[in-house]
């Protein structure tokens, strides 16, 4: 069974729109997908190169202190002045920026401090004094520091071994022969300020003694050289105010709560959730961090240049075109065809006026003189071949021409139609009743049996037209005077038929009108 | 005996390639902090004691430094670090990187009680559980699927080293982590002991060997330091080092491959 054509006609344009709807909606999930990808490429460089920068950052640092350990190892007595010529030496030029101070802290016994006190007055620090008091079996004081700013030299004669923090970083550096790191802690210099910071430990050991096991590099144990750094100095210095494209929080330790934060690249800005996140954690010995990385809107915004919705709108659009052009392709033959018959119609019934047009009079619609010669010759040409008689009746209405003159000619055609309408009722259906202009009728009657019968519809026309006419409330009298031919007793042909009609209607009017005369009346 | 065999076979090999690797210029080897193979808090460990054992028998003059494992494969990839040790291979290693084995281990699931994983297949289908891993290790086919597979989903967090994530793994902030028979020391913590069970993967052993780099150290000289391995190994250094860290049994699995 197939569905109907208007069926059809709407299958093909939707199947054609639904088949390009899917495919932008192909292009648009691969468009999709490709940036996806492409954002989860970069998002992923993103992480490791923050990770990255932060390791080789720290890795900088151990490569400042291993460099501070050599000056250890050179030298078998290294002031203050030396370590700090050191150290400018090692930081001038290089981009180490959030470092606080670099130190040196001996490790003491507990009989080697008032020496050790006494000789960094002499050199020159009058109030120098270990913190905080008190007698201990090992003693860790800030001897160094540089740069030798005010407030680093607040560290100095700290014994940091006091803190367990510390202590247990410094304890660990010396038991590895490597760095150590410390928890967060609160640098000595940031009291009583809570900024995040940390210290990097790193053992040197007496000279020349060997230290390739453990019990060797507890025994020969000199000091630490160590740094302090402030976590939101060291990130500034790594991407200036904002990181780009990611929001990084820090957190140390793995414990992601907010005691344990020590970072927030954008603090207190927690918008929609991100489209990536991700964990990454650093290492350290003894230490961790966890980086908590999001993506933020300006990270898609910067890659996504809107071409999966420029597809997304493209494609429904052309999709939509497309079902209309294919819409108009398929009805187009069915509308094409549709217009041809309206023309062909209309043509038809235009040659139809026209042909009426020159058969008929345009007033009463009577068949005009050229219709009633084609029905002559015709009424006459079956007479002939069947032997039988016709009649043809010149009518000519009298009076006709003074109601023209009194009321008007629309008066004159409304009576004009009046007298054809009775004069209609006066024949049978195959008469023929013509006009031939102004008050000139002819009636053709192709069949009659006898001169009789021609008489009879004459004078029932006379008398039906000598009745009054009530038009627009004028009663108007007129009457007919009537020719009649009779063929062929009169004429034989058309031609001479009408002729002895039309001068037997003259006759008649001559004699006074309202009358019938037969061309045969002499 | 099949180690008598190994060492008669390797030894013909060693003998020859008597010709020792090229010292005229400083050497470079990193080791990275994993497990036994090297421990930055007691300074020990195997890598450390290969190590000190390649740089015996070879004569050289090699720097000796711990960096993160990414850190390495980078630096051997650019041709800034000559050598590192316990390192597997793939395609991609293939292309900067030569090899010379003297181990093989299988890899294993580590993974929390807790998250109802009776097969490897279960972690993945539980989009809940995530996985640590070390940031640039790879491992057996099978692993490397399974860790794939959960990276695509951004499923996996990174770490440079082992140790945050034994952490995370006790934090429950990851659910599991791929580990090697080095890594059964930190196993042997009641902690993790107590809320981990073991997977194991359907792969056979994947070799490690030491790694060089290709841009560093030209074809013949990696040839003389593999004959180097080699030697090490059928002399039975490498199985005794390997005996001060794992059982008998468990070190001759590892070296006799």
């Amino acid at each position: 069974m197939t569905p109907p054509t208007h069926l059809r006609n709407l299958l093909l344009p939707l199947c054609t729109g639904a088949a390009s709807l899917a495919l932008t909606g192909v292009l648009w999930h691969h468009e999709q997908q490709g940036l996806d990808a492409t954002l989860r490429a970069d998002f992923d460089v993103s992480v490791r190169q923050t990770a990255g920068r932060i390791e080789q950052r720290v890795a900088a640092y151990e490569q400042m202190l291993r460099a501070a350990r050599g000056l250890f190892d050179a030298s078998e007595d290294v002031s203050q002045e030396d370590f700090r010529k050191f150290v400018d030496a090692l930081t001038g030029g290089t981009e180490l920026a959030g470092l606080q101070a670099m130190l040196f802290t001996p490790r003491l016994s507990g009989a080697q401090v008032a020496r050790h006190v006494a000789t960094r007055r002499a050199l020159g620090d009058p109030g120098y004094r270990i913190r905080p008091p008190g007698e201990r079996d090992v003693v860790g004081p800030v001897t160094y520091v540089a740069p030798a700013s005010p407030d680093n030299r607040k560290a100095l004669g700290h014994d940091i071994l006091t803190d367990p923090a510390r202590r247990d970083a410094m304890f660990q550096a010396r038991d590895s022969g490597g760095i150590a790191i410390t928890p967060r802690i609160n640098l000595l210099m940031d009291r009583p300020a809570n900024r995040p910071a940390f210290a990097m430990y790193l053992a040197t050991y007496a000279r020349g003694r060997p230290i390739d096991t453990l019990a060797a590099r507890q025994a020969h144990l000199n000091g630490w050289v160590h740094i302090a750094f402030r976590l939101h100095d060291l990130m500034a210095s790594l991407y200036g105010e904002d990181t780009p494209g990611i929001a990084l929080r820090i957190y140390d330790g793995v414990r992601t709560d907010a005691a344990s934060l020590i970072f927030d690249s954008h603090p207190g800005d927690d918008p929609a959730p991100p489209r990536f996140t991700a964990t990454e954690y650093i290492s350290f010995p003894q230490s961790n961090w966890t980086l908590q990385i999001r993506s933020i809107p300006a990270f898609e915004l910067r890659r996504d240049r809107g071409s999966a919705t420029i597809i997304a709108i493209a494609g429904t659009c052309v999709s939509l075109l497309l079902a209309l052009l294919m819409h108009q392709l398929v009805t187009g033959r069915a509308r094409a065809y549709a217009h041809a018959l309206t023309m062909t119609r209309e043509l038809r019934e235009s040659e139809e006026r026209m042909r009426h047009m020159a058969q008929h009079d345009a007033l009463t619609l009577l068949p005009n003189r050229a219709l009633l010669a084609d029905r002559l010759h015709a009424a006459l040409a079956l007479a002939r071949r069947d032997k039988t008689r016709s009649g043809l009746m010149f009518v000519d209405l009298d009076h006709f021409k003074p109601v023209n003159d009194i009321h008007g000619h629309a008066i004159g055609d409304r009576l004009l139609l009046a007298a054809t309408a009775r004069m209609r009722d006066c024949l049978r259906e195959s008469d023929t009743l013509a006009r031939m202009g102004g008050d000139e009728f002819v009636v053709l009657l192709p069949h009659i049996d006898s001169q009789a019968d021609a008489q009879l519809v004459a004078e029932r026309i006379r008398s039906a037209i000598a009745l009054p006419f009530t038009i627009d409330q004028h009663n108007l009298q007129i009457s007919t005077s009537i020719g009649i031919g009779i063929y062929p007793d009169d004429a034989s042909t058309p031609e001479g038929l009408t002729i002895c009609a039309d001068d037997a209607m003259y006759r008649a009017k001559d004699a006074g009108r309202n009358r019938l005369v037969f061309a045969s009346e002499t | 005996m099949r180690a008598l065999l190994l060492a008669l076979l390797l030894a013909g090999g060693g003998a020859q390639a008597a010709e020792r690797p090229d010292c005229s210029r400083p050497l470079s080897l990193a080791l990275h902090d994993h497990g036994l193979l090297y421990s930055r808090q007691t300074g020990e460990g195997i890598d450390k004691d290969f190590a000190d054992e390649l740089i015996r028998r070879s004569g050289c003059r090699i720097t000796v430094t711990v960096l993160p494992r990414a850190r390495i494969w980078q630096l051997i990839e650019s041709g800034g670090l000559d050598f590192s040790l316990s390192g597997i291979s793939n395609e991609q290693r293939e292309r900067f990187a030569a090899f010379a084995w003297y181990f093989s281990n299988k890899y294993y699931l580590l993974v929390r009680r807790d998250a109802g994983v009776q097969r490897v297949g279960d972690f993945i289908r539980n989009p809940q559980l995530r996985l640590g891993a070390i940031r640039s290790f790879r491992y057996g086919p099978g692993a490397n699927r399974l860790v794939d597979a959960l990276d695509s989903d951004m499923r996996v967090s990174y770490a440079s080293g082992l140790a945050p994530l034994y952490a995370t793994l006790l934090a429950n902030q990851t659910q599991g982590m791929i580990i090697e028979p080095f890594d059964y020391p930190a196993l042997e913590s009641a902690a993790i002991r107590g809320q981990t069970h073991i997977l194991e993967f359907d792969d056979p052993p994947v070799p490690h060997g030491l790694i060089m780099s290709k841009r560093a150290i030209a074809p013949q000289e990696q040839a003389r330091w593999r004959a180097l391995v080699d030697e090490m190994r059928a002399d039975g250094t490498v199985e005794r080092i390997f005996d001060k860290y794992f059982k008998p049994e468990l070190s001759q699995a590892l070296t006799r491959f």
